[in-house]
């Protein structure tokens, strides 16, 4: 072949890679902005005989360059239909940056452009894409969202071929930016009864781990811990698994997709409640070979004595806070509904109150308070035995979900504030008396809240 | 012959009857005149068939009428009377009649004169069930009303609704005028009900309240001052709940005094062709409570017509809501913007911001329509409408509005307005839930 000066350009796009960068703008919102960056390689071939071996190479290189692109794209696209409003952050905050350089050495041109999350232009020109991406981009967030409600009124088929409905999605003709968006959180974010303890009103016990939490008089402090026992729980067990968390604090169980508070939204917009909880801890806690798992007989003791814990403990704790006038006219109505007016706080707590008393109503034919303080009794001095000198149950290194569940009820009955009031005779501190009663208890409960919350 | 003769012998006596009867008239109408402004006093009022009604109330209605000083006046005040009595709706028939004093002493004086009313009242108790439509809104009541309770014209109604978006509303209501004037009204309204927004915004509204309230009319229009307690709670959150609607679950109380103006000057309220129109609500709640806010609206319409039917109006709608102690703002107390009966082209409150797909309300708002009816038959209409709703300051207001042209055709039924609208949003923030294509709108306040 004679010496031909075949030009060629081809190019070939390296992997992408893609970097998450989070932009605190003036008002305080963070723009989450993501960065794919692709490096597209051009080759300016002018031999032939070279050009044959290089084209096939080539040719490989661009196939594989154009089905990246077209799965990216894919990909994208897929992203925009699941996370929705999301998705409108991060288009709004975001700008196609392009940013080239063009370096020739000898024969071949190396140009890197760097593109948005949903820009994707299966381009081997540098400047022309900025403006086909933003276009793409709209054109693939408006598909997304406003389709028609009777697409297929006029026949099947692609609803955009119909004059009618291209004629529509013309409309409007002009779009101004959004009024509202929600800045995503960077972590999960827990919806619990919260804060914890503060001190006002009444007499609070004396505690090391008490001056920690009372000190929330100032808004800025962290808040730290809850009243409630489910709330506690849940933040404990994510403690223990090392996953990080903001709390909001919630007062209103109606706001929960279950019903019942906690509960937990996450980054993406999805919420997880009771049932699912466990579950997510387990799959989204940092793997580590530090956590040691429990084996099948101490798996079903840990239930056995969650259970004992969550029917026993539990009614005797609903019926101090709930049924007993020293704590359920103070202290609970002050938890759970001292964010109203008092007299409004005070109806809620007499309709809550019907309402736990007809669902300890469902498992017990009467309510006896001898019995159940009895049962309540034992249980806690089957947790004590069971607990022995260890500094977790079952002797574990690291706390479980039973360690949890236990810690969670003996920190709420122990940090009740001490009503001195000589009409009940002290029956309001009887709870916390018995849990006193035994040490290991007093001293675990201790423990953990300085290891995991008050660090 | 004679048949002629005959005809034009009637055609004689009948003219002759008619001017008898002219001159008859002629001389009762003189009579009159001249008699009109001779001194004459009202001495007695005799009332019969008064049951329930209280004297005392209806001495009041009557008073007036004792100061007419010649029979011109007689007439008109008694007149006057008798029309307050039946404005208060309790009488279903009144009659009256002017007569001179039958006491035999009193056969010399020409200057005095009885007044007898014969009254029927009507039925105090009324039960009434049926089906209403509103505002994009259909609800089924149940009423039952008492007339004239203590005999003062006083009203007392109880009533049930169960509807679409308001799920079910219960209202007790006790009112009556005061100072024996119809105008003037003071009522006591107790009320629970519940709202379905799930529609736009996913959640549940519950109200409980009462209102104390005084309608009044003067010569600048009907106006209106309450006082308003209001339990509310932002319940039952639809599964796809954003989180902001979410953390807007709970309860709030209201304490709130209104007042309202009205001035209309229109020939018809529902589809209008001559007038004009301005309502202005004020509201400051602050009185206890925990929502501390002034909070204002207002609207005005103005609407012209020509001869060959064409009628052109304007309306006007914008509010704002301002909170007093820096917290922000409740959704129970927001605005909303959008749908058939506002802004057309978008969906039922699907203007302003929104979360994902719940329609959060603004803190203020700004909108107008435009529209020229076309005297089709049954009126089509073209209408321009733009309308903007913002959260956080004045500026946001005018820096983008979002923008819809339509026409359509528009049905006036005696007691709502139809309307089916082809319309098209120009202007639109990328959150706007848009309506491309046909609307229907059903109610009685139109944008």
């Amino acid at each position: 072949m004679s010496d031909r000066q075949e030009e060629q350009i081809i190019s070939s796009a390296s992997e992408p890679i893609v970097e998450t960068i989070d932009e605190i703008q003036e008002d305080g919102s963070i723009i989450r902005k993501t960065r794919t960056t692709r490096k597209i390689t051009k080759r300016v071939l002018t031999t032939t005989t070279s050009v044959k071996e290089d084209t096939e190479t080539q040719q490989r290189n661009h196939n594989h360059s154009q089905a990246i692109t077209a799965s990216e794209s894919s990909e994208s696209t897929l992203k925009d239909l699941s996370v929705g409003s999301a998705a409108e952050a991060i288009s709004t905050g975001s700008s196609t940056t392009t940013t080239t350089s063009t370096t020739t050495t000898g024969a071949a041109t190396t140009s890197s452009i760097t593109a948005t999350e949903t820009a994707v232009a299966s381009s081997s020109e540098t400047t022309e894409s900025e403006e086909v991406s933003e276009k793409s981009s709209t054109a693939t967030t408006d598909e997304t969202k406003r389709t028609f409600k009777f697409g297929g009124i006029f026949g099947k088929g692609d609803v955009d071929n119909h004059p009618l409905y291209r004629f529509l999605a013309k409309f409007p003709l002009k779009q101004s930016p959004a009024p509202h968006t929600r800045p995503r959180p960077v972590k999960p974010i827990v919806y619990a009864f919260a804060p914890g303890w503060k001190v006002g009103g009444q007499e609070t016990e004396k505690q090391d781990n008490k001056d920690v939490e009372a000190e929330k008089k100032d808004n800025k402090e962290t808040i730290i811990g809850s009243f409630d026992v489910d709330s506690l729980k849940w933040m404990a067990y994510l403690k223990f698994n090392q996953i990080d968390y903001d709390i909001k604090p919630a007062f209103e169980p109606t706001m929960s997709p279950s019903g019942k508070l906690p509960f937990l939204a996450l980054p993406d917009g999805s919420l997880v409640t009771d049932e699912g909880f466990e579950q997510w801890v387990q799959e989204n806690k940092p793997h580590s070979n530090k956590s040691e798992s429990l084996n099948i007989h101490e798996a079903a003791e840990a239930v056995a004595f969650s259970t004992l814990t969550e029917s026993k403990i539990h009614a005797a704790l609903l019926y101090t806070l709930w049924l007993e006038a020293p704590h359920f006219q103070g202290t609970t109505r002050q938890h759970y509904f001292g964010h109203h007016k008092y007299y409004l706080g005070k109806l809620l707590n007499y309709m809550s109150k019907s309402n736990i008393v007809h669902s300890m109503l469902l498992t017990r034919t009467q309510i006896d308070r001898e019995l159940i303080f009895e049962e309540a009794a034992t249980a806690i001095e089957a947790l004590s035995v069971q607990l022995g000198e260890n500094e977790y149950y079952f002797g574990k290194s690291t706390p479980s979900s039973l360690d949890a569940i236990v810690f969670s009820y003996l920190h709420v009955i122990l940090t009740l504030p001490r009503i001195r009031n000589a009409e009940d005779g002290g029956r309001s501190g009887e709870l916390a008396r018995m849990v006193k009663k035994h040490e290991n208890l007093y001293k675990y409960s201790q423990n953990i809240w300085k290891k995991s919350f008050a660090a | 012959m004679s048949a002629r003769q005959h005809t034009e012998e009637e055609f004689a006596a009948h003219r002759k009857r008619q001017q008898e009867f002219e001159e008859a008239a002629f001389k009762i109408q003189t009579l009159v005149d001249n008699v009109r402004h001779d001194p004459m006093k009202l001495r007695k009022i005799t009332l019969n068939g008064v049951g329930k009604t209280r004297e005392g109330f209806l001495r009041r209605i009557l008073e007036p009428a004792f100061q007419a000083r010649s029979l011109h006046e007689v007439i008109g005040l008694s007149r006057q009377a008798v029309r307050r009595m039946e404005r208060f709706g309790i009488f279903e028939d009144i009659k009256i009649q002017l007569d001179s004093p039958k006491d035999s002493w009193l056969q010399d004086r020409k200057d005095l004169v009885d007044l007898g009313i014969w009254v029927k009242e009507g039925s105090r108790i009324q039960i009434r069930t049926g089906t209403e439509a509103g505002n994009a809104e259909a609800s089924m009541y149940g009423a039952l009303t008492v007339k004239n309770v203590f005999g003062g014209a006083e009203t007392l109604s109880t009533s049930m609704a169960f509807g679409t978006r308001t799920s079910s509303a219960f209202q007790f209501a006790l009112a009556t005028p005061l100072l024996a004037d119809p105008d003037k009204n003071l009522s006591i309204n107790l009320y629970s009900q519940t709202r379905n927004n799930t529609q736009w915004s996913s959640y549940e509204e519950d109200l409980k309240g009462g209102a104390l309230k005084y309608s009044t009319l003067s010569p600048f229009g009907y106006h209106e001052l309450a006082y308003e307690g209001h339990w509310r709670e932002v319940c039952r959150p639809s599964e796809k709940a954003s989180l902001t609607i979410r953390e807007q679950c709970g309860h709030s109380l209201k304490s709130a005094l209104t007042h309202m103006w009205v001035h209309d000057m229109r020939d018809e309220p529902l589809l209008p062709s001559t007038g004009h129109f301005v309502r202005v609500i004020q509201e400051y709640a602050g009185l206890g409570g925990d929502v501390n806010h002034i909070r204002q609206e207002v609207e005005a319409q103005v609407a012209r017509s020509n001869n060959t039917g064409y009628i052109l109006s304007a309306t006007v709608k914008s509010g704002y809501l301002h909170s007093l102690n820096g917290k922000p703002s409740k959704i129970s107390d927001r605005f909303f913007l959008g749908g058939p009966m506002s802004v057309r082209g978008f969906k039922s409150n699907g203007l302003g911001p929104r979360e994902g797909e719940d329609s959060l309300g603004g803190d203020a708002y700004m909108s107008a329509g435009v529209s020229l009816m076309t005297p089709f038959p049954g009126l089509a209409g073209l209408s321009v409408q733009p309308g903007q709703s913002a959260t956080k300051t004045i500026d946001d207001l005018t820096k983008a509005p979002s923008v819809s042209v339509g026409t359509g055709i528009v049905y006036r039924h005696p007691q709502v307005r139809i309307e089916l609208n082809f319309a098209l949003p120009l202007m639109a923030a990328k959150t706007d839930a848009l309506s491309r294509g046909w609307q229907l709108g059903l109610g009685i306040n139109f944008l």
